[in-house]
């Protein structure tokens, strides 16, 4: 755990990441760059584009010289949508999806769907997946892809299009129907 | 020693080639658009072939359009791909977000921070998080002519603009002119 917030730190400063994995451009998440070592994030961890995590506050700085600073926790499977914000002091519990635009600024349990400004519980995540299978939106994914996943790796541009082929069969296919 | 930097020399310039070719495979348009190839909004890279976009599409930056979603239920790993499709004349205020699943008509205004999640018919202004109904465009416009906030435009960047040939400094500079005399008009006026 200590080595991987070290990492994000370092991600940041450098800057030199192509793609992270499910990631849609090369710095998705914009960490806190000024105490990275604050944010604790668990596996399996997701975010679209414009997502930002900060464990500061600067806004006290001009009346006190002082700084805010909490830290942030984030559980195994998390997901945060695009242009998603998470504020300081806040833990989020495990498998929960934080949708677009959301703006988190309280603690949220495990197993929920949470989206709105300031972000609201919606539903279960149980709930959430039963209405996709209902739309039949949700599909499988081809066994190297999932381990991948899974692991944290990058994914090379060649391997993108070769789980684009595959998926625009299954999605065509589903369409049809 | 002429020799090696020869060496490097040719070395680099190898490198720059397949850099190069790279950044070509990378600016692939994989994704369906209508006439505005170039503009600043982030297309999904993993699914962009779900997207769809009609004719003068008009994003401001930071805009997000996402056809994908991953869900993790006890360790499976699932993706949510949905088709979106976007009409003709469509405006995207800066950092709006469109999720997967979504049509949108033609001649809409969305506006700054909007998080699209429904369908959304022709002739319209939408705003918010859910992005909801406000007006008409034709309403919109109306109140713009009561604030007299609409002004003119010199007529070369109107013609640059329908040949499709990106700004240059010395036309942005045309435009500051043009517009910040109309204003001192105005101002002149009241």
């Amino acid at each position: 755990m200590n080595n991987f917030f070290v990492k994000i730190g370092i991600h940041n400063i450098l800057k030199n990441i192509v793609f992270k994995l499910g990631i849609l451009e090369s710095n998705n998440v914009q960490y806190d760059t000024l105490i990275p070592q604050m944010i604790k994030i668990g596996k399996n961890f997701h975010a679209e584009p414009g997502a930002t995590i900060t464990a500061h506050d600067g806004s006290p700085f001009h009346h006190t010289n002082k700084i805010k600073i909490q830290a942030i926790s984030i559980g195994d499977n998390v997901t945060l949508g695009a242009n998603s914000v998470i504020l300081p002091g806040v833990s989020i519990g495990d498998n929960v999806i934080v949708r677009a635009g959301a703006i988190v600024s309280k603690n949220i349990p495990p197993n929920v769907v949470v989206a709105g400004n300031p972000a609201k519980v919606i539903c279960t995540i149980q709930e959430y997946i039963e209405e996709c299978e209902k739309k039949k939106v949700l599909y499988d994914v081809p066994i190297w892809f999932r381990n991948k996943a899974l692991n944290g790796n990058y994914l090379s541009r060649k391997e993108i299009a070769k789980f684009q082929k595959s998926m625009l069969i299954k999605v065509k296919k589903n369409i049809i129907k | 020693m002429k020799r090696i930097l020869k060496k490097i020399g040719l070395f680099n310039i190898i490198r720059e080639i397949f850099v190069r070719l790279d950044l070509l495979e990378e600016h692939k348009i994989l994704y369906q658009i209508g006439n505005r190839k170039g503009n600043n909004a982030r297309f999904d890279k993993l699914m962009p072939q779900m997207i769809k976009v009609g004719d003068d599409f008009g994003p401001a930056p930071g805009v997000a359009i996402i056809s994908q979603e991953r869900i993790i239920i006890n360790g499976i790993v699932k993706y949510r791909i949905e088709p979106i499709i976007i009409g003709d004349n469509v405006y995207i205020g800066s950092n709006a977000v469109i999720l997967p699943g979504v049509t949108i008509g033609d001649n809409v205004i969305i506006g700054a921070g909007a998080i699209v999640s429904e369908n959304i018919p022709s002739n319209i202004v939408v705003t918010g998080n859910p992005a909801r109904a406000v007006c008409s465009v034709e309403d919109y416009m109306s109140s713009c002519k009561n604030n007299r906030s609409l002004l003119d435009v010199p007529l070369s960047w109107l013609e640059r603009s329908r040949k499709k040939i990106p700004p240059k400094n010395k036309d942005i500079i045309e435009f500051q002119e043009y517009i910040m005399k109309q204003v001192k008009e105005r101002e002149q006026k009241k």
